[in-house]
């Protein structure tokens, strides 16, 4: 029996509530999601670049919460404006990965035949690179900066999405009620749109939460490695890269960055996780 | 495929072999060890391939050259005395009497002219400085130059003309390099690729045996890191000690920091053939809005030198400053005189990982205060370097350091129309005619003025914008007795260093 | 049942043919696109444009795209990666120099993840729901948040600089490796313990569990027997291939404790642009990561025979 869906919701909404890891990592998010929208209210832009060198390698406090960094810049504000551009990245490049995911997994699946066989192969072959090591040399042929990053993140992202979902849509097919449509007489597009994606969504929210604490922390490792985002803007990992010189001297140049990388990827995972637990239908028997 | 899984099995093999039991790195650093932090590997020990700091500094401990270089001034080292002709074209050389190579064989006149062709032969700059290298003697060697060249000593002892044993490397071909044999202080002993590259004294060394015993070249890439490695007891020495850390050192009576001026300079090299930055009146705007004084706090924690372009630290310094100094107003006045006068300037600043873009982002708030928008690529420096060969730049951030210590040289090879290869400079011949004078020049007085009065016209230019001259420092264990800071931070030869 | 077996990996071999060579055209085709020059990066700025040609001729980069292709595959064959453009030297000597480093790392790390990773997630699951389970949780979510290269700086702050107890990078002995293994097996560990506990307590639901319990058997015995030698099926094929993974993932270990592996050899590589090391590392990760992808698949086929038979229809 398939349930209706505003039962489905508040059954998924009673269940993700009552999973307390996922609720605390749901709030986190928020906040961080939160703080990179409303950044500009929070504190001016203009505070990220500013430079300030009497002011340079302060330690906390109440004019600058997060100190200053060599340069003099509230860290403060840093943060914050850089939960917009790490989190913001993040997020772009799994919407596009999703989508292209989706898009491109449903269609091969519905379509199967000799496309499918090709595309499939070549994602055989592009599975078969480690994931960092293919956004490593991708990132290394295109040059870094910010959108060859998110380029090659996706490239990486998406072929694992088109795998999934092409092999969940494959399991659909096989069933009655997409026979029965394909009997009635409607076009494949519109098979997907209205029975298979549906279906499909649960597999693809869990997916996407799940690795967005993953996209985080490639692209701040990437850029740690120095193949990232180019200043003045503010982004975790570069920061993290900036100040890592300052490690003994200056150690919450190092510790600040760090904590909010953690916590955002540490929030999404915990999500992602109740998410996954509240759509299992074996789930809280 | 073959060989993937023979390497893999060979890895499986290692790995169960090699897991407990090697000693610690310096654990315990006694009289006879010196361990010395160094931020790359070597790829070979051969004065030809000079590609890391790693290579440099063990081809100093390995070989020898004919002269030392030391404030400006040659000092001998293989060559015991030398004499020059008249017409100072030709320079006679006498090495010193009874110098062995590591392998048991005599040094001679003919392995020295060896050394000298084949560095030649394999670089077409020094090749054309020498007309001839002829063995006069067992001990004699007289070298012939195509031109007057006052660099010639410093190329003498630049890290490759390192002198090798001529039938060694003719009987080994290029693994003489990987089991290289030198007539140096020190001899390798074992190279632990990618780790460390061991060293022991030579007992034959003609200038006498080295105080200390075994050298160790430990690898360690992040500067933070390599200075606890000194504080634990793990290394005894470093060089480059990042500014910022110099607070953490002072307060440890372990440890001894020594600095010094050196020929490291950071600064902006500006386009002058294409693009905004081809109106002299822009570039000089750009030079009067940056404020050197903060780059120098900044980006080196106020260690280093407000440059003054004039070479200070090198012989020619006539205490003059050739740069604009900081005046926004005046920026403003430039700009207002350029063509672009009341539009919109976006400029971009390339950097690359090896300098930062802390320096940048300070001239990108100066640039901002005059109205000129500045963007900042920061790229590989490979990258850099082939945008700016290709003149495929604005403005580019560099910190380099100026080895060749001679003026004239560094200005003809860079400014003489045939050889200008950066858009830095202008193909059009507008030195030539002043470089001619300089180069046939032959009293070293009248050579300086007539070099010093071209740098001060050129630097009016703005085509290039020294920022500030670097301090360079190294960091040792209290007690290692006859140490000194090199200018070019890694010509460090360690033969007469000493503990306590 | 041997035959079928043998079958199937015969099978899976032949299969890895089209596979290797795929990974090799592909990394080969995004080496290609990187604008280059070689010659320029070897012989420095100051060389004349002829003598560049002529070097660059002499490497063969100036050759079309399918001719280098063609004659880069050839020469693999040969087991011949080329020539390293920084430090002129056989890539396939450079890469055995550093290749044992980056095994033990990967394998010691991988150990210890399994160590750390099995029983965490076994804890959780066996107290499913309670306090316990929720600290296993959030324990394991976090050591899968905490940045690696993160991690690697607090723990050389605290271990070698405040206590002093352990050396801060080099390869010298064991305890040099203690901080890069357990900064590479953390995260590991943290996935091994979430695979564990999702795979026990999709176990633990199963009929026939509930039937052994009904029936009576000792708690401990139904989790033994029955529970874990059931959820081992996708802890195994997870560890396998989770070890190829870390073979790929210590480049950011390497960097921040100075071991001369792959990885580091690799990121010198692409910042110096040294395209040949770069292939070479990339194809010989990938080549060892589909090794192990297809020693988890035979694994797991050996353990249930229904999967061998799928695959040998489908086929």
């Amino acid at each position: 029996m398939r349930k209706r869906r505003g039962e489905k919701a508040a059954d998924f909404c009673r269940k993700f509530s009552r999973n307390k890891a996922a609720v605390f990592g749901f709030a986190v998010a928020v906040v961080f999601i939160l703080a990179a929208l409303f950044a500009d209210v929070i504190c001016s832009y203009d505070k990220v670049t500013t430079q300030n060198i009497v002011e340079r390698l302060q330690s906390p406090s109440a004019a600058h919460w997060f100190g200053t960094d060599q340069l003099g810049r509230d860290i403060f504000a840093r943060i914050i404006h850089g939960a917009r551009v790490s989190l913001g990245v993040s997020f772009l490049v799994v919407a596009i990965s999703v989508l292209v995911g989706g898009i491109a997994g449903s269609l091969l699946a519905l379509t199967g035949g000799r496309i499918d066989n090709l595309v499939m192969r070549l994602i055989d072959v592009i599975s078969c690179i480690p994931g960092f090591l293919l956004t490593l040399a991708l990132v290394a042929a295109m040059g870094s900066g910010i959108r060859n990053l998110m380029l090659a993140m996706c490239i990486r992202m998406s072929v694992g999405y088109i795998r999934v979902i092409r092999s969940f849509v494959l399991s659909v097919v096989g069933q009655d009620f997409i026979d029965a449509a394909r009997i009635s007489g409607m076009s494949t597009r519109k098979i997907a749109v209205t029975h298979v994606l549906p279906n499909a969504l649960g597999i693809i929210i869990v997916e996407a939460a799940m690795s967005l604490s993953n996209t985080i922390l490639s692209i701040a490792a990437l850029s740690f490695l120095g193949l990232g985002i180019q200043p003045p803007a503010p982004e975790w990992g570069a920061m993290l890269n900036e100040g890592r010189e300052f490690i003994r001297t200056y150690p919450h140049l190092i510790i600040i960055p760090g904590i909010a990388i953690a916590l955002s990827a540490l929030a999404m995972n915990l999500m992602g996780d109740g998410v996954r637990d509240a759509l299992d239908p074996r789930s809280g028997q | 495929m073959k060989k993937s899984l023979y390497l893999l099995a060979a890895g499986a093999a290692a790995l169960t072999l090699t897991v407990p039991g090697m000693a610690i790195a310096g654990e315990a650093a006694g009289n006879d060890t010196l361990n010395v932090v160094v931020t790359d590997d070597a790829s070979q020990f051969n004065p030809g391939v000079t590609n890391t700091y790693s290579d440099i500094m063990s081809l100093y401990q390995i070989y020898e050259r004919l002269v030392y270089y030391i404030d400006g001034e040659p000092v001998p080292q293989l060559a015991e005395s030398w004499e020059a002709s008249e017409d100072k074209l030709t320079y006679m050389f006498h090495l010193r009497p009874d110098t062995y190579f590591q392998n048991g064989e005599k040094l001679t006149a003919e392995d020295v002219v060896y050394s000298i062709n084949r560095r030649c032969e394999e670089s077409p700059s020094t090749a054309s400085k020498f007309a001839s290298v002829t063995a006069l003697d067992e001990n004699t060697v007289e070298i012939k130059l195509t031109r007057i060249c006052e660099s010639i000593f410093s190329s003498l002892a630049s890290p490759g003309m390192g002198i090798l044993c001529k039938s060694y490397c003719e009987e080994n071909g290029d693994d003489a390099f990987l089991k290289p044999n030198g007539s140096g202080a020190y001899q390798l002993k074992e190279w632990v690729k990618g780790s460390q590259i061991q060293f022991e004294a030579f007992e034959n060394y003609g200038g006498g045996k080295a105080p200390i015993e075994y050298l160790n070249f430990n690898i360690i890439t992040d500067s933070s890191t390599a200075l606890i490695s000194l504080e634990n007891g793990e290394n005894d020495f470093m060089l480059n000690l990042s500014a910022s850390d110099f607070a953490l050192v002072e307060g440890n009576e372990e440890l001894t920091v020594q600095t010094a001026p050196s020929h490291s300079q950071a600064g902006l090299v500006l386009n002058v053939q294409n693009g905004v930055t081809a109106d002299e009146n822009v570039r000089k705007a750009i030079a009067c809005a940056i404020d050197r004084d903060a780059v120098n706090v900044v980006g080196f924690d106020g260690t280093g030198t407000v440059a003054t372009g004039s070479f200070e630290d090198f012989l020619y310094y006539d205490g003059e400053d050739y740069t604009y100094s900081y005046d926004p107003e005046k920026a403003k006045e430039y700009l207002a005189a350029s063509e672009y006068a009341g539009s919109d300037i976006t400029v971009t600043i390339k950097t690359s990982d090896n300098y930062g873009d802390i320096v940048p982002q300070v001239i990108q708030q100066n640039l901002a205060e005059i109205g000129i928008t500045a963007n900042i690529e920061s790229m590989d420096i490979g990258s850099q370097s082939e945008d700016w060969l290709n003149g495929n730049f604005e403005i580019i951030y560099q910190a380099g350091s100026e080895i060749t210590p001679d003026l004239s040289e560094s200005l003809y090879s860079a400014y003489y129309s045939a050889n200008v290869w950066s858009a830095s400079a202008w193909s059009d011949g507008r030195y030539d005619g002043q470089l001619d004078a300089i180069m046939a020049e032959t009293d070293t007085q009248k050579r300086t003025e007539l070099c010093c009065s071209l740098l001060q016209e050129i630097m009016a230019t703005a085509n290039e914008i020294p920022l500030v001259v670097k301090s360079g420092n190294i960091v040792y264990r209290t007690g290692l007795q006859n140490t000194y800071v090199d200018p070019n931070g890694m010509f460090y030869c360690f033969k007469d260093f000493s503990w306590e | 049942m041997f035959s079928e077996m043998n079958k199937y990996i015969a099978k899976r071999l032949v299969m890895m043919i089209p596979i290797v060579l795929g990974v090799t055209f592909l990394v080969f085709f995004i080496m290609s696109l990187l604008p280059g020059d070689p010659g320029r990066m070897i012989l420095g700025m100051g060389a004349k444009a002829e003598d560049v040609a002529a070097y660059n001729h002499r490497l063969g980069v100036d050759r079309p795209f399918l001719v280098r292709l063609v004659s880069y595959i050839g020469d693999l064959m040969h087991g011949d990666f080329g020539i390293s453009y920084r430090s002129m030297r056989p890539v396939s000597e450079e890469i055995a120099a550093c290749f044992p480093y980056t095994l033990k790392l990967a394998f010691a790390g991988s150990i210890v993840a399994y160590l750390i990773g099995i029983p965490l997630g076994l804890f959780s699951a066996i107290h499913q729901n309670s306090p316990l389970d929720f600290g296993g949780t959030f324990v394991s979510m976090l050591l899968a948040s905490i940045p690696q290269f993160w991690l690697g700086l607090m723990m050389i702050l605290l271990f070698s600089l405040h206590w002093k107890i352990l050396p801060t990078s080099g390869i010298g002995s064991f305890r040099n490796y203690i901080m890069p293994v357990l900064v590479t097996a953390l995260p590991e560990a943290a996935i091994m313990s979430r695979l564990t506990r999702t795979s026990m307590l999709d176990c633990i639901s199963q009929d026939y569990v509930r039937t052994a319990r009904a029936k009576g058997l000792p708690r401990a015995k139904v989790i033994w027997k029955h529970t874990f030698k059931n959820a081992l099926l996708p802890i195994i094929s997870t560890l396998i291939t989770s070890f190829g993974v870390s073979l790929g993932g210590t480049v950011v270990v390497e960097n921040i404790f100075s071991i001369p592996g792959i990885g580091n050899l690799l990121l010198t590589a692409i910042k110096a642009k040294d395209v040949p090391i770069v292939m070479a590392c990339t194809i010989l990760l990938s080549l060892i990561y589909c090794i192990f992808i297809l020693l988890a698949d035979i694994a797991v086929a050996g353990i249930d025979p229904r999967i061998r038979q799928i695959y040998l229809k489908k086929g």
